[in-house]
């Protein structure tokens, strides 16, 4: 039988709202997954190999569950590319390898925001991280030595600790996130839509509504720089002191001073 | 909420939480300051999505200000890196863990590495006492009375005489 049909026909009966029962068993499943990898009990890349087949398997099965066009396919790809760089960032020793996972998961993420139709921004993510990735390459290979690797590369935190504080907050999250969708925590009390004003004094005109109503899905370019521009003007002037003042800090902190080197 | 802004909320915050893991894991600075990079690109699929989902370039507008506060960041921590490279040859954060506020017990590896750097003081304007002239127990609980802490200031005022 086909396996896409049998995961939909599996997914049906257990209820789309049971989607977060999934996600559970996958973090409790991660969670294990690495933290037997860091302790070392799991050495053999097979076994990560056959765990990564396993979740790639779920989010298959999670994909098949609802209906999919080529803009879907290709967002999905791009958020499943995006977690494995993470998860690669996260397991891989050698320095340089990490920063290829790294700049694996940003990049994808940029094609994430791209496929959310904000294209400025992914454009922006792009130059910025693969600069700044470019340059933490540069650092890695001076810093590090690649024949061998330092202590501090093998032996990790405490990462029993820092695995159950990850899991349990991907855990809340979804939670919330079910939560929402079932109808448990009403959204409309908590006024997220709603401009601040509105929620303050009810009586006041709804500045956002009529934006709302003009640009019906924030798509273009030029609605983000006139936007900018206009409405949020001190902001982009504030952050551009802000770029100003950490140059001439980062010129400050490491410029090296002859007294102390003698 | 839609179904994709649901799972692109579900995505940041997958990323996000493999940053913190990151964080708090890794030793080595610059991967450290990698992970956060990465907790800062989960926050900012959070922000699209919810513009996407509110129809207004206001989660667009704080995506730009968080790549700002990263490339800043990205400067200054390299910078930090760099200056703590100088001072003690390695990139292992445990190194400095000296900084921290109460005397605690020395991480496991401290005591093999030795760098000479350590070993001299920094050339700042000298202020209070040399301590390794006037040794000063660490905790009360060491023997320091009032007795003590009388002639310690008595001497104090006679060095500086």
């Amino acid at each position: 039988m086909n396996p896409i049909f049998f995961a939909q026909t599996g997914l049906s009966k257990l209820g789309v709202a049971d989607w977060h029962l999934m996600a559970f068993i996958c973090i409790a499943f991660a969670a294990i997954g690495y933290f037997l990898l860091q302790y070392g009990v799991l050495r053999s890349k097979t076994w990560a190999l056959i765990g990564g087949v396993f979740m790639a398997a779920a989010v298959v099965m999670a994909g098949a569950s609802q209906k999919l066009d080529f803009e879907k396919v290709v967002l999905f790809a791009f958020c499943g590319l995006s977690v494995c760089g993470g998860t690669a960032f996260l397991v891989v020793r050698q320095p340089v390898h990490a920063a290829l996972g790294f700049a694996t998961a940003i990049l994808s993420g940029a094609g994430v925001l791209f496929m959310l139709s904000a294209h400025f921004v992914a454009a922006a993510t792009i130059i910025v991280y693969a600069g700044a990735t470019i340059i933490i390459f540069l650092f890695v290979l001076m810093f590090s030595q690649l024949t061998s690797l330092e202590t501090y590369e093998l032996k990790l935190n405490q990462p029993m600790l820092a695995t159950i504080a990850g899991g349990i907050l991907l855990s809340v999250l979804v939670y919330s996130l079910h939560a929402i969708e079932t109808g448990e925590v009403d959204i409309a009390q908590s006024s997220i839509s709603r401009p601040w004003s509105q929620i303050t004094r009810p009586g006041a005109p709804d500045s956002t509504a009529d934006l709302a109503q003009k640009s019906n899905v924030p798509r273009s370019t030029a609605g983000l720089g006139r936007s900018m521009f206009t409405e949020y003007l001190f902001t982009v002037e504030l952050a551009g002191t802000l770029l100003l003042a950490a140059t001439i800090g980062a010129i400050a902190v490491a410029q090296r001073t002859l007294e102390v080197e003698a | 909420m839609s179904v994709l802004t649901h799972q692109m909320l579900l995505f940041g915050a997958t990323l996000f939480v493999i940053g913190m893991v990151g964080f708090l894991t890794r030793r080595s600075m610059i991967l450290m300051f990698l992970s956060l990079e990465m907790m800062l690109a989960g926050v900012s699929i959070n922000f699209i999505a919810f513009g996407q989902e509110h129809k207004n370039y206001q989660g667009q507008i704080m995506s730009v200000m968080i790549l700002t506060v990263a490339a800043c960041e990205a400067a200054l921590a390299l910078a930090l890196i760099v200056s703590l490279f100088r001072r003690k040859n390695t990139l292992d954060v445990c190194m400095w863990s000296e900084l921290n506020e109460t005397p605690t017990a020395p991480f496991a590896e401290k005591s093999e590495i030795i760098m000479e750097k350590e070993l001299d003081h920094p050339l700042l304007t000298p202020a209070g006492l040399d301590p390794s002239i006037h040794p000063m127990p660490m905790t009360l609980s060491d023997g320091w009375t009032k007795e003590d802490d009388k002639q310690f200031r008595s001497t104090e005022g006679s060095s500086h005489a």
